[in-house]
Order: C-alpha cells, then structure tokens, then sequence
C-alpha cells in the first residue's frame, strides 16, 4: 500500500486521537481520599483531598495543617517523580494533644501541633498497604486495617510517655482488605472484612476468638455494637446481627435491599437504621431483626448518619442531607445547600453538622435543627 | 449521553465479565481472555469483511500507480478513473474503514468495563455499584481478585513479559498485512507504520494496569489467527521485493522475480511478435543468391 504523505498525517494524527482518548480512559479512579471530621472542643480535624491533615476553628479559620507527602517514586525508565500527596480517608484520632492519621500509602502518622512525633511502619518507603477504614484507640493501643487484608495493633506507650515510637503489638490475617474501622468492646476487639467476614479478636494479643462467615458478599461498613449484639451490613444486601460473645447468627434481614450496605449503621433505643446504595433506610427491630419501616432518600447513602434529637441524619452521595423522624420515621429534606458527592460520614457537635465532600472538596456546617448552612470552607489549597 | 452509553454498552459489559469471573474459576483474567475472545468471534464477520478490502486494495496497487503516474497532473482525472477502476473491480475503498467504525464502540466498551472492574480505589467500587444489575450473583462476586499467573491485574506488569508480548504481537501482524517494496519511499513510510504502534503500545502495557495489556495481547493474537487463516503468513516470511515498473516494458503481471522465466517470456513473446522466426543469435554466415559454397579439402 503506498502511503502518501497526506495518508500517513491522517494516520499519526488517528493515532494521537486513540492514544489520547485511551490515556483518558486507561485510568482506573484514582484514590481521592477525603476524611469525615472529627471535633474535640470547638476544634474540627479533618484530612483533606489533596493529603493534608487540617485544623479549623469552629469558625471556619484555619489553625494548622500538615501535608502528607509520600516519598519519590522511580518510574519504569528510572526518572524520579515529585512527591505526592497521600490519599486520606479514615477520621484521624485524637489522644490528648496527639494526632493519629492514616493515609492511603500505607502509614500512620502522629503529630502533635503539625510536627510528626512517630510514624508506622519506620522509613521513607516502608508501608502496610491503603489503609482506608478508621482508627479505634482503645487500651493503650491503636487498631486499624489494611488493603493488605491485616488487622494492625499498635502500643502508643512509647510516643505519648516521649520515649519512643509507636511498637507493633500485634498482626492479625483477616484475609482480604479490611476497610472498616475496628471495634472496641470490652477485651474484643470487631473488625469486618470484604471476604464476608466479621472477627472477633482478644484485643491483648490479637488471638482469634471466631469469627463469623455467613455473609455472601464483601463487608466494608464498620460493625456497631449494641446490647451484646454486632451489627453490620454486607455486599449481599443483608443487614446481620450476630451474638458478640458467640459469634452466632442472631438474625438477618427478610428484606434484601437493591444495591450493597456500605455505610455504618446508626444502633439506638432497639432499633437500627442502615443506610444502603439504592439510596433507602432500612429501619429494623434491632432484638429480632422485624422491619419497621423503608425510607427512601432518592440517591445512594454511603457516609454513616449522626443522631441529632429525635432525628437521625442521613447525606446522599449527591449532597441531599435528609432529617428522618426516630418516632414515625419520616423524612424530611433539609434545605441546605451541598454541592459535591458526599462519601465521608458525617460529625455533629454542638448542634452543628459538619459535611466533607469530594469534588470539590470542601467542608460545610450545617445548623442540626434548621438544616441551613452556616459557612463552607474549601480544603484543598491546590 | 453518557447515560445512554452506560446503560447500553458499559453495564452488560460490566455484568457479563463479573458472572465469566465467577464461572471461571474466579479467575478475572481468564474472563478478560473469554470475553475478548467472544466479542471476536461476534464481529469475525466484520473483521473477515475488513481484510478482504484492505487485500484487495493492495492488490489494486499496482494498477492506481500507473494512474497516478499517467494523471500526475489532472486530479480531477485522477479520482475519475480511480473511482472507474474500483467501480471495476468491485471494490469499496472506505471498505476496510466502516466495519472498523462499527467495531471501535464495542472495543471502548470492553476497554471501559475492564477499567472499572480494575479499580481498586474505595471511589472505584462506589462507582462501580451503579452498574450491577440485581442478580445476586455480581453483587456477591465483587471485589474481584486480581490475580492472575504472575500478573496483579490492577498493577503494570513489572517483570515487561507482557509489554513485550503486547509489542511484539502487534509487530507481527502489522508485519503480516505491510506489503514488500523495493522503492526508498514506501520502504521508509512502510517501516514507520510497522514500527510505531507496536512501540506505542508496548510503552502503554508498561504504564497501563496489566488487565488492559492482557486484553490487547489476546485481542492481537486473535487477529492474527483470522489474517492467517485469510491470507496466510502474508508478508511476514521473506519474501523478495517487488520493483515498480515504469513506462514500458513487460506488464507489472508479468513481472517475476526469477529472472529465467522472464527470460523465457520475452523470449516467447518476440518469437511470436516475428511470425515464428527465431532470433539470430550470430555463429551463422548470410546467405547471398547464387553463392557458391567451398568444398572441404
């Protein structure tokens, strides 16, 4: 075939299109990351989009901030990149004037007023995969997951007595990711994982005590403790209650919801409320499992409610933040204004209700009783 | 739009390679393989139609040189009888263009799907989620494991076996369809054609989550299973070139590499041409009327 010059532009200039349009699409959703915010004393700590962990007043103002930065990485032709900012997505943990916050590359960082104190795993490259679910410090010691499929604890002795750093105490095999945040009841410790697992530990030593594995599909909600029971939602679209000392199935739901239990349930006065993907809240009896009621809030709920009064509150992903009655379980649409998909859980202090969204990534505060904004700040400074 | 693409080209995708995933072992990677292979086999027609076009428009070559070289100067001229020549011959040349239009979506489509199920970002699967029809089956099914032989699918294969392969796979079917020439020009323009999207490509699998390199290799390797079965090993053995001909001498049919034969033709076409005489190759004396001949002593 002879190849005109003409021809052979047409064909570069194809090409350019494809390899465009592929690089466009080749992308897998890259971890964005985005905290809920948690609030001790007026003061909100949260991790942003862009892998900063910030410090705002009550206000809105910005106190500190610290850039999460993992190190520089070779490509394949051995050029070195700039750093990049880490993914954060469990709420950072308070204790006293420390900070615990983990990021998506892998590592806890402690910082007391923006300066690193300890860090785990030690080293610049070292890292025990994403860690996406929350922290729980409980005992002395600090508990998370990993993408590795292993549940982490650590003793913070050293770091907070100012002797040392943070010293693994124990690791324990869950077998697939865990993005759940552990749970401390007692010496258990409860952790979820997405082979359909849920595992009961000795908090101490990490030892299994049984673990529960009817479930069919991927657990990613943390479970939630409950007058002896454990309670979580899973990929097969079953809400489960299972005895906390045995490990036995106390029930699961009659009703199977249309898309996957991804956020943390909100427990209170016998009755459960899960949130699901087909955008309903699945209200149930929590001693037997009976369903009370279906709620449906029109787009999918992935962050966990908080309780507000009489009401639970619920966010869509499309930022509609919705105030569902405990009593006739009515929902009623708030009328502050969210703008961006809202997967982080939310926090309620002091009668506010503080929403991190993602794309863009800002904060906003919401009155609890009136439903209407108070500011919003942008996080992300870049 | 994107609502309408979704609907009908990403999520059967996405659900079909979930169920393949869970019926093959709960290998994802073997799913990858059948799935492309399927969507293969579906289109062989078109791809069978597209060959067939591109073979006969190279066997047409010859013929559009000469018009070219006749018409250098009248375009006009020019695409009249190229237009009469293809009319002729029966053949459309946007032939090999249209069934590649109608297969580039379902490519995109299967590009896509794999994309999503690659994802291993929290976001990725909550985006995922909008996908999944209510079987029981494909919601129970996620995540899907990401391995497969040495291969992280979601990752770039680090040892480059797959690189390799996606490159070198490409080189050879481009090998397979890039016709042999002799003239500086087309032999340039035919080197970088064969050369720049097998490198191309071969880059993309280093940087690329291995699941998509290995849906190219496959793809690649099956498209030369249909070439060869059209056209054989084409050009991909060594073969002698072929000159150009220009202005006079035997019709570009006749030309053949072995020089014997086309002697032999020219031979037989002049024997004919002089009405069965055949030519005076010297060693004999000219005959003159009446001239007597010396007797041997």
């Amino acid at each position: 075939m002879r190849y005109g010059k003409g021809r052979l532009l047409a064909f570069i200039g194809l090409l350019l299109v494809v390899v465009v349009l592929l690089g466009g699409c080749t992308r897998t959703t890259l971890a964005g990351g985005g905290s809920a915010a948690v609030v001790d004393n007026g003061t909100l700590y949260i991790g942003s989009q862009h892998g900063e962990l910030l410090v705002i007043n009550a206000q809105g103002g910005r106190l500190w901030s610290v850039t999460l930065e993992q190190p520089a990485q070779s490509n394949f032709l051995g050029c070195s990149a700039a750093a990049s900012p880490v993914a954060v997505y469990s709420t950072p943990v308070l204790d006293g004037d420390m900070v615990y916050v983990t990021g998506y590359d892998g590592r806890l960082r402690v910082y007391r007023e923006g300066i690193e104190q300890g860090r785990y795993p030690a080293g610049e490259t070292a890292s025990v995969g994403g860690i996406v679910g929350g922290l729980q410090l409980a005992h002395g010691n600090i508990y998370f997951g990993t993408s590795k499929g292993e549940v982490i604890a650590l003793d913070t002795g050293n770091l907070v007595a100012g002797t040392g750093d943070l010293v693994e105490k124990w690791q324990f095999d869950a077998g697939e990711r865990v993005w759940s945040a552990p749970v401390v009841a007692g010496d258990t410790v409860y952790v979820t994982s997405m082979n359909g697992r849920l595992y009961a530990l000795d908090a101490d030593t990490g030892v299994e005590k049984w673990r529960f594995e009817d479930a069919e599909g991927a657990i990613v909600s943390s479970p939630v403790i409950y007058e002896g029971k454990v309670y979580f939602g899973s990929f097969d679209r079953y809400f489960y209650a299972v005895n906390a000392d045995t490990g036995q199935l106390a029930w699961r739901s009659s009703l199977q919801a249309e898309r996957w239990f991804w956020a943390n349930p909100l427990v209170l006065d016998g009755t459960v409320y899960a949130g699901a993907m087909d955008g309903r809240v699945y209200v149930f009896n929590a001693a037997n499992g009976e369903s009370r009621a279906v709620v449906d809030l029109g787009a999918p709920l992935v962050s966990a409610p908080v309780l507000s009064g009489d009401s639970v509150i619920f966010a869509t992903e499309k930022g509609d933040l919705w105030a569902l009655d405990t009593a006739q379980y009515q929902a009623s649409e708030f009328p502050a204004s969210i703008t961006g998909k809202v997967h982080a859980s939310l926090s309620l202090s002091d009668g506010v209700i503080y929403i991190h969204t993602q794309d863009p990534d800002i904060l906003y505060s919401v009155r609890a009783d009136t439903g209407v904004n108070i500011w919003n700040v942008p996080l992300s400074s870049k | 739009m994107g609502w309408i693409w979704d609907t009908v080209a990403i999520g059967p995708m996405v659900n079909i390679l979930i169920v393949l995933t869970q019926y093959l072992f709960s290998s994802f990677g073997l799913a990858i393989i059948a799935l492309t292979v399927v969507a293969n086999l579906l289109m062989y027609p078109l791809t069978k139609r597209q060959l067939g076009s591109t073979r006969a428009m190279q066997t047409m070559q010859p013929k559009l040189a000469e018009l070219q070289k006749k018409y250098a100067k009248d375009k006009q001229k020019l695409a009249q009888e190229q237009m009469s020549l293809y009319k002729e011959a029966g053949i459309n040349p946007a032939g090999c263009v249209v069934p590649m239009l109608i297969q580039m979506p379902i490519w995109f489509a299967l590009y896509q799907s794999i994309i999503r199920l690659l994802g291993d970002a929290p976001e990725s699967l909550i985006d995922l989620a909008r996908f999944l029809y209510s079987w029981p089956l494909v919601h129970t099914a996620i995540p899907l494991g990401n391995g497969f032989l040495w291969l992280n699918l979601a990752q770039p294969d680090v040892t480059m076996i797959l690189p390799i392969l996606v490159g070198g796979s490409m080189w050879v079917q481009q090998k397979m369809v890039t016709p042999s020439t002799v003239d500086p020009k087309q032999k340039q323009q035919g080197q970088m054609m064969l050369w720049m999207m097998p490198i191309m490509f071969g880059i993309f699998a280093m940087q690329f989550p291995s699941g998509l390199a290995l849906f190219w290799f496959i793809s690649t390797l099956i498209r030369i299973i249909i070439q060869y079965f059209m056209t054989g090993w084409g050009n991909l053995l060594p073969q002698p070139a072929r000159p150009v001909v220009e202005g006079k001498g035997p019709s570009p049919e006749l030309v053949r590499s072995d020089a014997k034969e086309v002697a032999k033709k020219e031979e037989k076409i002049s024997y004919e041409a002089s009405g069965g005489k055949r030519q005076d190759r010297g060693g004999s004396y000219p005959k003159r009327p009446g001239a007597a001949r010396r007797k041997p002593r």
